[in-house]
């Protein structure tokens, strides 16, 4: 089974939520749908899901266009940002809520419906009530009712937006776990990157209602497609200027902007610290911060001020102090693209050193 | 320091003041008057107020108001879930305009709720001949009485309901629907579950005052004893015949079930803040 978007185009009045969308995602796959607010992600899952109409454009899935069929009869498992359990009704009853509308048998739902209980590891909880419960308890509830009527497709919305940072990894893990456990195809919104590349097999991109990229985590990490991806995968340090850098001197370059990741960077205390000084900048230290597992130094080279990391490890540096730069490559861009640049010299010395 | 002790003796006086003056307003305007009904009503002796209360034209009027308060409740616990459901469930234009004209009566003198029934289904109507050829009488008739205490009591359950299901959104029906319920299976396991409390307290709201409306059913009624009768109107009659003691004892039948309606209400508001 498979999920396809063609050309789907969706207003709210002024606003554009879906812009000439399309995209293909394959069976078994677990894919994020990353974006900042507002971008159009939710809408897109909700067009899947049927609780939106698209103005144009058609759903397809597994083969068969979906436009006209009712929410229900998608085969779709839908976990809401909110989580919606009902709240008159006890974790039993709502994990049960879908099979029972479908009129299965009353030992099948019994024997589901504990099998659940079970998977998302709250046997024994099944006679309380959504308000007595976590709220990773309760994403767990939302989870398994969305599964029990055996989706072919699962789709959720913000999984993890209310759940507080600790229950937050532990859920990723156990829901990823548990997703490629049971093989189902899914698609999960958020607008938060790590969740995304933690969770995610491939990543979808989103801003102002279009797709930007679409590929692996790393994919996406290492080559950026655009601008926007660039800047929001990651960190970043603008400038404004690459070709003045040491190793980037292009002559006529189309585009002069670029991003540099904290790291790309490397900042070194003497000449030893680094294999290929040649290629390095030269820097002054402006700020240091700790970050519990390393620190990060502020540095400006030229007029521009560069941010990056120092392992606790090695030797300390002072305000004020001269430090090697070694810029390895950028991220040069103009309105459409994204390329990378590595560094010449530094490239070129270590074929020498080879 | 010596500031908080200050504010705090201030706090102390306001609190106090205030309390007093909600107390001395309650015991005026609440108390005093229903201490009187009572004891009006009981001032010939407690025979006279079993006569007046079992009275056949007070038994009639009671049953004519029971009979109006049970259908007005009825109608308006079915329009006001339809017109909750329509607001807060569906996005269209006008709801903003739908959502005040729920309101508009209580805006409107009741009096005139009971002129606009006269006038629609009254003689010189465009209705008339429609009506007089079929027999239907509607003015200084049953069915009149029953249409103005719909109309005055309409916005009861749907104002009740309304901020309510606002509030709980859509979500839980659409994940029912996610899961194939359909439409009624939704409203039956899901919302109303869900808006049970507030929507009790509505129809109770709604009886209560449907049972002591005057205003309008007035200009509707015709004030035929025995026929058109409900109870507040019996007790203006009674009243104005310089029956006190009966007026009174008529009254104290509202106002039992005035404190009855209190009571019931107390329970449904700590059974809802239970449920939350």
């Amino acid at each position: 089974m498979y999920v396809e978007l063609k050309n789907i185009n969706k207003r709210f009045g002024d606003y554009k939520a879906s812009d000439n969308v399309s995209f293909r995602i394959e069976q078994g796959k677990l894919i994020g749908l990353l974006g900042p607010s507002g971008s159009g992600k939710t809408t897109i899952l909700r067009m899947i899901a049927g609780l939106e109409t698209p103005d144009e454009g058609d759903i397809i899935i597994n083969g068969v266009k979906v436009n006209d069929i009712e929410p229900g009869k998608r085969g779709i498992g839908f976990v809401f940002q909110s989580y919606a359990l009902f709240r008159h009704m006890t974790v039993y009853d709502n994990v049960a809520f879908g099979l029972v509308v479908q009129k299965a048998k009353k030992d099948y739902i019994h024997e589901r419906v504990m099998e659940l209980i079970e998977l998302i590891g709250l046997k024994g909880l099944e006679k309380r009530y959504p308000g007595q419960l976590s709220g990773g308890q309760r994403q767990r509830v939302a989870f398994a009712r969305a599964l029990a009527p055996n989706p072919q497709l699962l789709l959720l919305d913000e999984p993890f937006a209310a759940i507080d940072a600790k229950v937050r990894k532990e859920l990723r893990r156990w829901l990823r776990e548990t997703i490629s456990k049971l093989g189902i195809t899914s698609i999960f919104v958020t607008h938060d990157q790590d969740e995304a590349v933690e969770v995610a097999d491939e990543i979808i991109i989103t801003n102002r209602g279009k797709i930007e990229q679409k590929g692996s985590p790393v994919e996406i990490y290492k080559n950026p497609k655009t601008h926007f991806v660039a800047q929001f995968i990651g960190e970043s340090n603008l400038i404004d200027d690459y070709t003045k850098l040491k190793g980037f001197e292009v002559v006529n370059p189309k585009e002069t902007k670029a991003i540099v990741r904290p790291e790309f960077i490397q900042i070194a205390k003497n000449d030893k610290e680094i294999l290929t000084p040649l290629a390095a900048e030269k820097g002054i230290v402006k700020g240091i911060a700790f970050r519990g597992n390393n620190l990060e130094i502020d540095v400006q080279v030229g007029s521009q001020i560069f941010y990056g990391y120092r392992s606790l490890e090695d030797e300390e540096l002072k305000i004020g102090e001269e430090v090697f730069v070694l810029i390895h490559r950028v991220y040069a861009f103009d309105e459409k693209s994204a390329n990378v640049v590595e560094n010449k010299i530094k490239t070129e010395e270590m074929s020498v050193f080879i | 320091m010596k500031k908080t002790s200050m504010n705090r003796s201030e706090n102390k006086f306001l609190k106090y003041g205030l309390i007093g003056i909600s107390i001395f307003f309650l015991i005026l305007m609440l108390i005093i008057p229903l201490i009187s009904i009572i004891s009006e009503a009981l001032a010939k002796g407690f025979g006279v107020y079993i006569k007046a209360i079992s009275d056949g034209y007070t038994l009639k009027a009671m049953n004519l108001t029971l009979i109006a308060t049970l259908i007005a409740t009825i109608m308006n616990t079915i329009f006001g879930i339809c017109v909750a459901w329509t607001i807060t469930k569906f996005k269209f234009r006008g709801k903003n305009l739908l959502g005040t004209l729920i309101d508009l009566p209580f805006a409107i003198s009741p009096v005139i709720a009971g002129l606009i029934f006269v006038l629609t289904f009254g003689k010189g109507s465009f209705l008339e001949n429609i009506l007089v050829q079929n027999n239907i009488k509607i003015v200084f008739a049953i069915p009149g009485i029953i249409l103005a205490t719909i109309f005055v009591t309409f916005p009861f359950v749907a104002r009740e309901i309304i901020p309510l299901m606002n509030a709980q959104g859509t979500d839980e029906e659409e994940a029912a629907a996610m899961m194939g319920a359909n439409g009624f299976n939704i409203f039956r396991k899901i919302t109303l579950p869900n808006i049970k409390w507030g929507l009790i307290y509505g129809v109770i709201l709604c009886a209560a005052r449907a049972m002591g409306e005057f205003g309008a059913v007035s200009v509707v009624s015709g004030h035929i004893r025995g026929k058109t009768n409900t109870l507040p109107l019996h007790i203006e009659i009674l009243y104005n015949e310089y029956q006190f003691s009966a007026a009174f004892a008529v009254a104290s039948i509202l106002v039992i079930i005035a404190v009855i309606v209190l009571i019931l209400r107390n329970i449904v508001e700590w059974k809802t803040k239970k449920e939350v």
